[in-house]
């Protein structure tokens, strides 16, 4: 088999990868020892090796294990400022829901499910994967995905939750209620806050 | 054929069934056994690739993400390892154009002061071994295009003909690119050595 320069250059590439055949291999010797230069840009078989088996040794050496979970007692010391985060939207949820009664007798209502997935991305945030769903009336988005950030770590479980947001008769969002809870309360803020921040888009 | 036995498929191939393929089952189910299945590979490679573990994470959680809205839209769609594979590396690809990475890098000589610059932080990967700061190194002079070839190649154990589909090119397009990604590895071996 006799093989170019541009021939050689994919069966070195065959060579590291341990796909080339005897015949390959055979025009691949043919082809180096009349062709200097190909010695040199390519490399005989055994300088192909060793740098294969570079690779191959870093991918033996590989210890990093993306294991993204930060246990909870490392956020232990944020608990009293989520809960005072917390306390502050539940009552600013209450002014609200009195406001939207007060003045929007009216008030439309958009209702929606939504099933999130949290896969624990990064070591310094967790993020949840939300797909804000069907809708009852208005201009809410079908099928809005969104990412959610929620503190601290929900587990890697499947959660579902229903939520209701209430629209002012300028079609600006007013109140979020969870409906039916997903059983972990961050989540279902983190919801809420996406399901206004989605129902305020035109 | 020698020297495939010292890469041994670590993926398996791609013809096999994979995790999260059964279309039964819901999207949430679905991108939940892929998590489990191809996190840690996944994110293995995206770091290669970027050279930052957390980028790679973020990278990684993009991917299922994107695995998650296909799949939830239309159940029927075929999502494999070949697909997250593909997804993976648009994503680094990008991230890297976007960043400029690529022509903020210089094109050092000096290998003692690429491996400081890899334990200082400038590139963010603790290295604990001369093969692995090689590899690092030489992923960084590469096109992004020529180190997704070598690291689906090589370190992710697929087939040219497997890397080429995930790629979308030809085998013969990755043994090419693999050749001459091939040639700056031996030209960071070559600098340690010397």
């Amino acid at each position: 088999m006799t093989i170019d320069c541009r021939q050689a250059e994919l069966v070195a590439g065959a060579l590291a990868l341990g796909e080339a055949s005897d015949s390959e291999r055979q025009g691949y010797r043919k082809h180096l020892a009349g062709c200097p230069e190909c010695v040199d840009v390519l490399g005989g078989e055994r300088e192909i090796e060793r740098a294969m088996e570079i690779v191959a040794q870093a991918r033996d050496d590989e210890r990093w294990e993306p294991v993204a979970r930060v246990e909870p007692a490392a956020r232990r010391g944020s608990f009293a400022n989520v809960w005072r985060f917390a306390a502050a939207c539940a009552a600013a949820l209450v002014v609200a829901f009195i406001g939207v009664r007060a003045f929007y007798p009216t008030a439309l209502q958009h209702t929606g499910t939504v099933s999130a997935l949290a896969i624990h991305p990064s070591q310094r945030d967790e993020r949840a994967v939300a797909v804000l769903g069907t809708t009852s009336t208005g201009h809410f988005p079908t099928n809005h995905a969104e990412s959610l950030t929620v503190f601290p770590a929900t587990s890697a479980a499947t959660h579902a939750a229903s939520f209701e947001v209430r629209i002012d008769k300028d079609g600006a969002p007013r109140s979020c209620t969870i409906t039916k809870p997903s059983g972990n309360g961050e989540l279902d803020r983190a919801i809420c806050r996406a399901a206004l921040r989605v129902a305020q888009k035109p | 054929m020698r020297h495939a036995s010292r890469l041994p498929r670590v993926l398996g191939s791609m013809e096999r069934t994979v995790a999260g393929t059964d279309r039964t089952v819901g999207a949430d189910v679905r991108v939940d056994a892929m998590v489990r299945e191809y996190q840690t590979k996944l994110a293995r490679y995206l770091r290669r690739m970027v050279g930052d573990a957390e980028v790679a994470l973020d990278l990684t959680q993009d991917v299922f993400f994107a695995a998650y809205r296909m799949l939830h839209a239309d159940p029927q769609r075929e999502v494999n390892a070949s697909w997250l594979y593909r997804v993976a590396t648009n994503g680094a690809i990008s991230y890297l154009r976007r960043r400029k990475i690529l022509r903020m890098l210089p094109l050092d000589r000096d290998v003692d002061g690429a491996l400081g610059a890899l334990r200082t932080g400038d590139w963010r990967i603790d290295e604990r071994s001369a093969a692995c700061a090689d590899l690092q190194i030489a992923l960084r002079r590469l096109p992004p295009e020529q180190a997704s070839a070598v690291l689906l190649t090589s370190y992710a154990g697929y087939s040219s003909q497997e890397a080429a589909e995930i790629l979308g090119t030809s085998a013969d397009a990755v043994r090419q690119r693999v050749c001459r990604a091939m040639r700056v590895l031996r030209t960071v071996m070559a600098e340690r050595t010397s």
